[in-house]
């Protein structure tokens, strides 16, 4: 019977002894190559598992809205005024806002929106303004300022999808940026074309202004196969209303 | 007393034989079952691996297609909007079923060691069809400079349907798999050698068929072990989840590739307990018929 159990038990020892000796030979045997191979697996893998479908986020919260529906203003027409009822909004949006309580956005965030009822606009609006950000919205370009710094915000985005409207706007249109910490308003006051390489158009030109001004930029011209990219859709809007950050 | 000293120093000698017989059988044993591993893995790799069907199911079942033509749909977007015309008119363009020929075509040309050629005729002529449509629409708008804008435009999006056919890393893939015949030739050769030159030393240092056979059972019991082990680990823990690749879809058809070539090691290993069981089984009835024959012998 003893006899028996060992012999049943032997089936079971001499393989696992087997397999303990076969691996720590195996390993005797790579064992100058594994800083190599480990080295090469680091650079592979992560910690853990990647997130391997990042979607673009949002620190943007909107409030309730209440929109209505609107026409470019028409004198035969009744003009019906644009409504924007965010009333968390109302109540969190003083006269001033600190730096301390705003939520700066990370590059490729989504932190306000820009809208304009006489032309049908209203697009998410990014931090940062790559071709990954230019696909799903518009994007501002990282040096320059938020809404409420007293300095110019510049904001770009594609003229066949989210600035497609801008063809349509005229100097005195509203346009409406609504953020996290206030919204603002900006009467547009020059619509213009200019060439890219301009010394007017050029990032320096515009972040050296020294009031707060909404300034859009787009391809031009709209809805055909240009020739050459030269030309761009500026819109030059001031401030009429909104938190100054403190 | 002189016989019972000879009977003593037989016996002796016949323990002493047998313990070298023993440990002989158990190195021996221990060699088959590594050898027994080398030949799994070697026929893993070239039954299963190397197979076009593997890489063809691995894609089908990580929805590489589908995500493949995703990307494609975004690389093209991302080529058409700064141009100014609207992304409806790729759509009749690029197709996934179509894409997913393609890809299948490529591949199969690379196992079968023919020249892949795309056709990049149709597209081009559904582009540039789409194209002059849309233009005919607008303004007239003509020119030798719009001609070659276009014609710049259609090749670059072609680059990006030729990259989305292409599957990443897969001319590599071919040449480790060609410089692997060799290896598995003379591995195989090897191991065949290997084994059926053991299974005779053991058969002649043990002379008893059963006890050979146990041996042997050794043998494919730890081959089952050690083959068993690591893919069961592997599949556990998922640690292949942290593989981090480029592109995105390619690190989803790289996951399960292993996962697969995880599970057809296991399968080797599944093989080889059975087969155990079968040496156990075979023995123990040898050794029931020899204790049968030699009580009728008795008696």
């Amino acid at each position: 019977m003893r006899y028996k159990l060992l012999r049943i038990m032997a089936y079971f020892v001499m393989p696992f002894l087997y397999m303990l000796l076969g691996y720590t030979l195996i390993y005797i045997a790579v064992l100058p190559a594994i800083t190599s191979i480990s080295s090469v697996m680091k650079v592979l893998t992560t910690a853990d598992e990647p997130e391997i479908r990042q979607n673009i986020k949002t620190i943007y919260s909107p409030g309730e809205k209440e929109t209505v529906s609107l026409q470019k203003s028409n004198p035969q027409e009744e003009v019906i005024e644009p409504r924007i009822i965010t009333p968390e909004k109302q109540e969190k949006t003083p006269e001033q806002v600190s730096i301390a309580e705003l939520q700066f956005p990370d590059l490729g965030m989504q932190y306000a929106v820009l809208s304009c009822d006489q032309i049908q606009l209203e697009v998410p609006v990014y931090w940062g303004d790559s071709k990954e950000i230019l696909e799903v919205g518009v994007g501002q370009y990282v040096g320059s300022f938020l809404p409420g710094f007293k300095r110019s915000i510049l904001i770009s985005g594609h003229n066949n999808s989210y600035f497609n409207p801008l063809q349509f706007i005229e100097t005195g249109d509203i346009l409406v940026c609504d953020t996290n910490y206030g919204q603002y308003e900006y009467a547009v006051t020059t619509v213009t074309v200019m060439k890219a390489k301009d010394a007017a158009a050029s990032l320096d030109g515009m972040l050296s202004i020294k009031k707060e001004k909404l300034i859009l930029y787009t391809c031009y011209p709209f809805d055909t196969l240009p020739v050459n990219k030269e030309n761009r859709l500026f819109v030059f809007a001031d401030k009429i209303s909104g938190p100054e950050v403190q | 007393m002189e016989e019972n000293k000879k009977n003593i120093n037989i016996k002796i000698r016949k323990t002493t034989r047998r313990h070298i017989s023993d440990f002989l059988s158990v190195l021996l044993s221990f060699l088959l079952s590594m050898v027994l591993v080398g030949l799994s893995l070697l026929m893993v790799l070239q039954y299963y691996c190397f197979q076009e069907n593997a890489i063809l199911r691995a894609l089908s079942s990580s929805n590489y297609y589908k995500n493949s033509y995703t990307e494609l749909v975004n690389r093209v977007t991302t080529a058409t909007l700064p141009t100014g015309l609207p992304i409806e008119l790729l759509q009749e363009v690029f197709r996934q079923d179509e894409l997913e020929e393609d890809t299948v075509a490529y591949i199969e040309a690379l196992f079968h060691d023919k020249g892949y050629l795309q056709d990049d005729v149709k597209i081009k002529t559904k582009l540039k069809a789409s194209i002059d449509a849309f233009l005919d629409r607008q303004d007239g708008i003509e020119g030798i400079q719009l001609d070659k804008r276009i014609n710049e435009y259609i090749d670059l999006l072609l680059i990006e349907y030729k990259k989305a056919v292409r599957l990443p890393l897969l001319d590599y893939f071919m040449k480790i798999r060609k410089e692997y015949q060799i290896i598995h030739f003379l591995g195989m050769s090897f191991c065949v050698s290997m084994i059926v030159l053991i299974i005779i030393i053991l058969l002649k240092l043990n002379g008893w068929l059963h006890r050979s056979l146990r041996y042997i059972a050794y043998s494919t019991l730890a081959s089952a072990l050690m083959l068993g082990v690591v893919p069961i680990l592997l599949l556990m823990s998922k640690s292949y989840n942290r593989l981090h690749l480029s592109p995105e879809v390619f690190n989803g058809f790289i996951t399960r590739y292993i996962v697969d070539i995880a599970g057809a090691i296991l399968k080797m290993s599944a093989g080889y307990a059975i087969l155990s069981i079968v040496i156990i089984l075979t023995g123990k009835g040898i050794k029931a018929n020899l204790i049968k024959f030699y009580k009728l012998s008795k008696g």
